[in-house]
């Protein structure tokens, strides 16, 4: 099975194939390792290439795959990606401003066909208690504003589109 | 046992400090009442009290902070006596003065006391009159832009601009040069009316390099005045403090000497009635300056409970219940090294934003020296309401080297799986030579040491990836394939295998 992985900052191609009980083989970046891995209850496994082995613990909602060891987590997006699943890259593109964490909108310091620099605030969100300004990422023209001031927004929802100078 | 004139508190509080207060209550035969809002209702804090009352609503300004309900539910669940714990409505005299009015104890200091501190400029006033050294700064509020460009040539530069009403860093902004001061002014009067309803903005020098060094006093109603000693919190991230410890690695006798007689002053000149912080600046010439007197329990107290063996939260409540102090500062000894982490539901690789989300599996440290103060359990969710705080890891060791040592081996004992903790901080923290020879000030923490440190801790061990793939496969049914042998020159060649990945 191929299997994408998103760590937030990197992608990540992986095959992995299980060839017997505790064991797998796993392929990334054309080297291929046989990794022993074993539940051991209580969500966490024995995991490592024998005889160099971890406790991990580990959980998975969806494709939201948590896992720990020795104080340390990381939270990946995983997928199952031999199905043509493509995950939507879901990233910030240019000129399109989103809300990082989940928060209240403050003020909005632009209206839709202002004509804004690179920079330049163009709105206020306040989250955990703090005020955050948000700024062009480009030259442009403002295309939309989504938001407005007073209104509760979720982790990722998009605030303001601007449309780029045509150079 | 029972003797006390208090028979049972409301604590007016959530999460770990909730959590406190009540287990003091207990340990004084006293019953304890939680409150709670609508996000909080599966709260470790609801458990474990005699009785609860349900707030309703769920933001801070529907719930905690709303003295109508609070005082409802005093009068509903038949308490006598209130305690705020921290943040919320503890330092708000109106509240204090209404619980009095309701012929209740108030665990904390007077509504004078809180008052006379509770504005930054006031008691700045007071302090300098006390014959407390405090830093250079506009002694009245500056009300607009320009006046503020005024004042400020008095002050010098660098300055910070602070919200009169201000904590934690809300409202605060550096200032380093005139042409930033409109803008940031009006951010921080912004901020300020917003969270506290008054846009009252001082001026104060920014003092370069300084330390956040603390003093924790306790007073009785009888007029006597201890101090427990000090308290560093200079390892800060957004102006708000992330580890502490106790005592200050870099305070020398003389200056200790100084400072608490300073802090015992400060305590005197207001009367003051309980337990009570007086936080200084201390300048790399060991020149200190009063920053603020926070009336009220500290979140990181415990490691004063460490290091003296008192336990100020039974002590606030004997206090409050009319008790003389019973120890002298003769008494007071200090005992080994404290240092304490607050675990956040932050990634700290991202400038600790805020990961509020599920505690799908969450245990904690355990062994000698090791305290958690934890609000959460395993299930709940962190909630983006309130502060993401999950614990605060509390350690003592008989010298520094042991605590920070044990601190290391307590964080890498947490699991917690399901939202990103500032655990990986710590730990790139406990690394950093600087820090480990004590010589660290409040400016420690930048971006770009956290790029640095924790690049590396942010990149993703191969078993990680590794396991995930598993767990991919496995949740798919992840049957073996039949007659597989694990052979090391073993090949994959049926239809549908891996072409194009090697």
């Amino acid at each position: 099975m191929k299997v994408r992985i998103d760590d937030g900052s990197n992608q990540h191609e992986l095959s992995v194939r299980r060839i017997g009980e505790g064991q797998y083989e796993v392929t990334r970046d054309g080297v291929t390792h046989v990794i022993a891995a074993q539940r051991r209850g209580r969500g966490e496994w024995v995991l490592g290439t024998a005889p160099a082995q971890r406790v991990w613990a580990s959980q998975v909602t969806e494709s939201r795959v948590s896992l720990a060891c020795n104080g340390e987590g990381w939270i990946l997006t995983a997928r199952d990606a031999s199905r043509g699943n493509h995950s939507g890259q879901g990233e910030a593109s240019q000129g399109h401003l989103a809300t990082p964490m989940p928060g209240v909108v403050v003020r909005v310091a632009v209206a839709e066909g202002d004509v804004v620099q690179k920079g330049q605030v163009l709105c206020v969100v306040e989250a955990m208690k703090m005020e955050n300004e948000y700024r062009a990422d480009i030259d442009g023209t403002i295309d939309t504003v989504h938001v407005s001031a007073g209104q509760a927004l979720d982790a990722g929802a998009t605030m303001i589109t601007i449309r780029p100078d045509e150079t | 046992m029972g003797s006390l004139s208090i028979r049972r508190v409301l604590v007016a509080n959530r999460g770990e400090i909730a959590v406190r207060v009540i287990r003091a209550c207990h340990d004084l035969g006293i019953e304890a009442v939680a409150v709670y809002s609508d996000a909080d209702v599966g709260a470790p804090h609801v458990r474990l009290a005699d009785r609860v009352y349900a707030l309703g609503g769920t933001a801070s300004a529907d719930s905690y902070l709303r003295v109508d309900k609070v005082l409802e539910a005093c009068r509903v669940t038949e308490c006598d006596a209130v305690h705020p714990g921290y943040g919320f409505l503890s330092e708000n005299a109106a509240f204090a003065a209404e619980v009095l009015k309701a012929g209740l104890t108030w665990v904390g200091p007077s509504p004078h006391a809180i008052t006379a501190m509770g504005s930054k400029t006031g008691a700045r006033q007071r302090m300098h009159a006390a014959g407390v050294p405090v830093v250079p700064g506009t002694l009245e509020p500056v009300r607009t832009p320009s006046d503020a460009i005024e004042a400020a040539k008095d002050v010098g530069y660098p300055l910070l601009i602070k919200a009169s009403a201000g904590g934690g860093g809300k409202g605060m902004r550096l200032v380093r040069a005139e042409d930033e001061l409109t803008t940031a002014f009006n951010l921080a009067q912004s901020e300020a009316r917003k969270s506290f309803g008054d846009d009252a903005i001082y001026l104060e020098r920014f003092i370069e390099k300084p330390r956040h060094v603390e003093i924790q006093v306790l007073a009785d109603g009888h007029g006597n005045v201890v101090h427990l000693y000090e308290r560093d919190c200079s390892i800060q991230r957004r102006h708000q403090k992330v580890f502490e410890e106790a005592p200050c690695p870099v305070l020398d006798p003389d200056t200790r000497q100084k400072m608490t007689d300073a802090a015992c002053r400060a305590a005197e000149a207001v009367d003051y009635c309980g337990a009570g912080t007086v936080e200084f600046l201390l300048g790399e010439d060991r020149s200190f300056y009063f920053l603020e007197m926070n009336t009220r329990l500290q979140v990181e107290h415990p490691i004063t409970e460490c290091i003296t063996g008192v336990d100020l939260v039974t002590a606030q409540l004997r206090i409050a219940a009319g008790e003389p102090l019973w120890f002298t500062q003769d008494d007071v000894r200090v005992d080994g090294w404290a240092v304490e982490c607050r675990v956040y539901a932050e990634d700290a690789a991202a400038n600790f934003r805020p990961t509020p989300g599920p505690l799908h599996v969450y245990r904690e440290p355990q062994g000698i020296g090791v305290r958690v103060d934890s609000g959460v359990e395993e299930g709940m969710d962190v909630p983006i309401h309130y502060d993401p705080m999950i614990a605060k890891l509390i350690i003592w060791g008989p010298d520094r080297e042991t605590a920070l040592r044990r601190a290391n081996r307590a964080l890498r004992e947490y699991t917690i799986l399901g939202t990103q903790t500032s655990i990986p901080f710590f730990l790139a923290l406990f690394e950093d030579a600087g820090f480990q020879a004590g010589t660290y000030d409040t400016g420690f923490i930048t971006p770009e040491w956290l790029t640095e440190q924790l690049e590396t801790e942010r990149e993703v061990p191969e078993e990680a990836l590794f396991l995930a793939a598993i767990e991919v496969l496995e949740q798919r049914g992840g049957a073996a394939p039949q007659n597989v042998r694990t052979q090391s020159n073993w090949k994959w060649s049926g239809a549908g295998g891996w072409k194009g990945l090697s």
